[in-house]
């Protein structure tokens, strides 16, 4: 949230009385009577003007700095000060499997290729969205008529990224004057621009410029572009300057861009894909299958107007060097539109210390698959922490933790203020608490605060009275039944002290010795026992929780099975103060909804009226 | 116009009245009242608080040397990682070099730079373990020479001291924010310089590095913690010619039931030095606090005191203000925070 800088009081009234009390001061006014009519009108239209004019001179002055402009060309135009890149619009893409049948076709070639704008069509929330290859694939004939197209690593995954491909052509003019190449395009997806430089509008001969981001060395000679959002919105094609800053095109000659123009993050989660293009072999068409890899992802749009806020500073703190953790989140948060957010952490601040290592823990939007996550890592590791990072530092990188909260949420309601059942109010209220999580809390470092979500239960619907809730915090591990199993569970609060009555730690059922068991504390004791659901003890120690380091170590595990299917085991802890529920460092609060629940207590503020004879 | 500071660059002054030039000629000498009265108006537009001192204030208001310290604070949030201006004695020259310091970080030169910046320090040293090491084959065996051996804590390959005279807890966020190399070991020494009556921060000021090691909510002693407290004899003093007096004075050190013989060093050789003795506090059951005691008792039966090392465990509380060490005339003081969350004191001759 940007702090608003604030140039004066911009308050009508308050304007008014500071004019009054700084006319007043005036040795030749000091005998005016100010509340009289007249000067009281023209005190009104004095401060009615400073009132306008205060209010823009605000504006100007919020605009003058990042952290506080409000308008896009602002934020970007203090952002290029910076020399931060900001994100356009990124393509989704997905991973898909093509093969060609043409067994029993006579004469088919050896080798088959599919052009660079193959398409295919996906539909998603009812929208149809057309994905294309962004280069050309060979198959080769498997002896019986099957052709699986590979890429020139040798996978089968061919990547097809949506959106339109588009063509800029722009003349080069003379060169005194700064050339402009302004692509009127704000869906650019500038990762996917190709730009070629023809020796002349009808030559076709050219020369193929790279992206800055890859130079290694520049020189006069060096060919490379880059492609940056201006403050109107569109994007500005930029070459060198033809002696320092690498080549220059030259008057007359003919640059031609094109680039994916893309529909960003709505894209998204596309799994079936049906291709529009043929093959044509010896005069007829053939339908390429496509068999789905992996579904589309990694579709974002330009870059938001906070996230550049909160980016460029650190971006510009790392100078593209990645010495502090605090340079790796920057780095990667800016060229990884799949990250939602990184938490990174030095070795030393590790649990176990692990030197000479940088841990990086990845949020990622939802259902990004697997291969997608593998590559952002690699991409993560071979373009940055190799080349950027301090020598012999290594990153390492480990899955973010889910922590749940089971909430037990009682509230007054009164049925006559409003006109929903207790039964359906009750939902409502779930699924309030469902989105509270999803929109609060599904971030690194995000604190759960009891007081915060009961009060926005209370302000949810009039007819809740009141709320008051009882909190588990749950963390899962997943276990082998073949094997005994030890293991911590790191829970981000301190636990309750041990009682006599309640039990503190509680496992999910499981098949133990031909019953159905439970973890659970002993009464008044931190040693941790397998108990029958009559509560008869069935192994006497499994483990024990440090209470203070909310530590839960299971030693010697081994269940029959898991009675939820699966193989992962729930344990609740009850934390010791409820209130606030602080996350460790790569910890992400999760609403558990199987054990939650809300409920409704009857509570009438206006007693129904009724009669007796 | 006019020039408000002689900068040379942009500070320009649009404060001007166009009342009488806007106003017809006779209003002048008819309502020159009226004149007055909105004269009066745009000068309190112009005030600093007002919008027409903001709109002035719009030239310059990005200018390191010019703005003010609130806009300051704004550009420092740009360029600076949002640390205020009021941490530094020179905030402009600060801002003039955050570029140069991004670009050393993780260098000598900017850990030097990062005290001298943010704490007006300019007594810090760097240590690196990695110096000390014991290297098989190369490094001689014996306290003498200084080696350790790796331990996978502070005495390993990516580990920095850093010796300074603010205690870890009052930088360590900072440094690791704008200095610290990620994946090293950080560890820190206090010097503490101060002389009759020394006074020690809370625990809080002496935090441990690590959250979870960090058990200490109040202040107070829980004495599990070793010691050692040392004194010079004049030479041969100890034992011949007047063994007595050693022996006295060792005893004087002795609880019963508390220390033994074995926790006591009383060296004598046959140099001419001055002779040491060393008293070892049990980990467990001798209690800084009278160790401490003990010493002050006979502070003045033993020729000079060369210092003490006192050493807590991990789940320890830290040395606090209510503790007095004021017999002590030795003015360097060290507290040494061990990531493992162990804290050492050293009060010693230098």
């Amino acid at each position: 949230m940007a702090t608003t800088t604030k140039s004066s009081d911009l308050d009508f009234d308050t304007i008014k009385a500071r004019l009054k009390d700084h006319l007043k001061n005036q040795p030749q006014f000091n005998a005016y009577n100010f509340e009289g009519a007249g000067l009281s009108n023209l005190l009104d239209v004095l401060a009615y003007n400073s009132h306008i004019n205060a209010l823009n001179a605000n504006f100007a002055l919020n605009e003058a700095f990042l952290s506080t402009a409000q308008l896009r060309s602002s934020v970007v135009s203090h952002a290029q000060t910076l020399g931060y890149e900001i994100r356009s619009v990124t393509a989704s893409r997905a991973l898909v499997n093509l093969t060609l049948n043409l067994t029993g076709v006579a004469g088919r070639p050896v080798n088959i290729t599919i052009p660079r704008n193959t398409t295919f069509t996906s539909s998603v929330d009812g929208i149809t969205y057309t994905f294309r290859t962004l280069e050309q694939y060979t198959a080769r004939d498997n002896g019986s008529g099957t052709y699986a197209f590979l890429t020139t690593g040798g996978s089968a995954d061919i990547p097809i990224f949506e959106g339109v491909e588009k063509t800029k052509t722009f003349i080069v003019g003379q060169k005194d004057e700064r050339q402009i190449y302004v692509i009127p395009d704000d869906t650019i997806d500038k990762s996917t621009a190709v730009v070629r430089v023809y020796s002349s509008v009808t030559s076709s001969d050219y020369s193929t410029y790279l992206p800055l981001s890859q130079a290694v060395i520049i020189d006069e000679t060096a060919k490379f572009f880059s492609i940056n959002e201006v403050p109107n919105g569109y994007y500005e094609l930029n070459f060198g300057d033809g002696t320092s800053f690498g080549k220059s095109p030259e008057p007359g000659e003919k640059i031609v861009v094109t680039y994916l123009s893309s529909k960003g993050a709505n894209a998204n989660n596309a799994t079936v894909f049906n291709p529009t293009s043929q093959v044509r072999v010896n005069g007829i068409d053939y339908v390429i299958s496509t068999v789905t890899s992996s579904e589309s992802t990694g579709g974002a749009d330009r870059q938001s107007i906070e996230s550049v806020k909160q980016l460029a500073p650190i971006a510009y703190a790392s100078q593209k060097r990645l010495v502090t953790s605090l340079d790796y989140k920057a780095i990667i948060e800016s060229n990884f539109s799949q990250v939602r957010e990184a938490a990174v952490w030095s070795g030393d601040q590790n649990i176990p210390i692990d030197y000479g290592r940088v841990y990086i823990s990845l949020n990622y939007a939802a259902n990004t698959p697997a291969a997608t996550k593998q590559a952002v890592q690699d991409a993560i590791v071979n373009n940055f922490t190799t080349n950027l990072s301090v020598m012999s530092i290594k990153p390492k990188f480990v899955e973010p933790e889910e922590v749940f909260l089971a909430l037990t949420v009682n509230f007054n309601f009164d049925p006559a203020l409003t006109g929903n059942t207790t039964a359906t109010t009750e939902d409502n209220v779930f699924n309030f608490i469902d989105n509270y999580f999803t929109t609060n809390l599904s971030t690194f470092g995000a604190v759960f605060r009891k007081s915060n979500l009961a009060t926005e239960i209370d302000a949810f619907d009039e007819s809740i009275l009141s709320t008051r809730m009882d909190i588990k915090v749950q963390m899962r591990k997943e276990i082998d039944t073949a094997i005994n199993n030890t293991f911590d569970l790191d829970f981000p609060c301190q636990i309750a002290e041990a009682d006599d009555v309640f039990y503190r730690i509680q496992s999910t059922t499981f098949e133990f010795k031909g019953q159905i068991c439970r973890i659970k504390n002993r009464l008044n004791s931190n040693t941790l026992s397998i108990l029958n659901l009559a509560d008869a003890v069935m192994q006497d120690n499994v483990g024990s929780y440090n209470r203070l380091t909310g530590k839960v170590s299971i030693v010697g595990f081994k269940p029959t099975r898991m009675t939820s299917g699966g193989n992962t085991i729930r344990i609740d802890a009850v934390p010791a103060i409820e209130g606030t529920i602080k996350p460790l460092r790569n910890y992400i609060l999760k609403f558990e909804k199987d054990e939650s629940s809300t409920n409704a207590i009857i509570d009438r503020q206006t007693p129904s009226l009724e009669i007796t004879i | 116009m006019e020039t408000l500071k002689d900068y040379n660059r942009l500070a320009i002054n649009f404060r001007k009245s166009y009342v009488q030039e806007v106003l017809p000629e006779y209003f002048q000498e008819s309502y020159p009242a009226i004149i007055s009265f909105l004269e009066g108006y745009y000068e309190y537009l112009d005030s600093d608080e007002q919008w027409g001192g903001g709109l002035n204030e719009l030239i310059t208001i990005r200018d390191f040397e010019d703005t003010t310290l609130e806009r300051l604070n704004f550009v420092l949030s740009e360029i600076g990682l949002g640390v205020s201006s009021g941490r530094f004695t020179f905030p402009r020259e600060v801002l003039r070099n955050f570029g140069n310091f991004f670009r050393v970080k993780g260098s000598e030169y900017s850990a030097y730079g990062f005290f001298r910046a943010f704490f007006n320090d300019n007594d810090i040293e760097l240590i690196y373990p990695k110096e000390s090491l014991f290297r098989v084959g190369q490094s001689l065996i014996g306290p003498d020479d200084g080696y350790t051996i790796q331990d996978g804590g502070i005495y390993q390959i990516f580990s920095i001291i850093v010796k300074s005279g603010k205690p870890i807890s009052e930088w360590e966020a900072l440094w690791r924010k704008y200095v610290h190399p990620s994946g090293f070991h950080l560890g820190a020494e206090v010097l503490i310089i101060g002389k009759d009556q020394l006074s020690f921060g809370t625990a809080d000021e002496f935090a441990l590095v690590y959250d979870p090691y960090k058990v200490h909510s109040s202040v107070q002693y829980n004495y599990v913690a070793e010691g050692e407290i040392t004194g010079l004899y004049q030479d041969n003093e100890l034992y011949a010619p007047e063994p007595v007096k050693a022996q006295t004075a060792i005893w004087s050190y002795m609880i019963p039931g508390y220390i033994q013989w074995g926790y006591v060093l009383a060296e004598d050789d046959e140099d001419k030095a001055r002779e040491r003795l060393d008293v070892y506090k049990t980990p467990v059951a001798y209690g800084i606090n009278a160790t401490i005691n003990q010493v002050t008792a006979n502070y003045n039966t033993i020729d000079e005191w060369a210092g003490f090392h006192l050493k807590t465990g991990s789940s320890s509380v830290n040395f606090s203000n209510t503790s007095s060490f004021s017999t002590f005339d030795q003015v360097y003081h060290v507290q040494y925070t061990d990531s493992d969350g162990e804290v050492q004191l050293y009060n010693y001759y230098k």
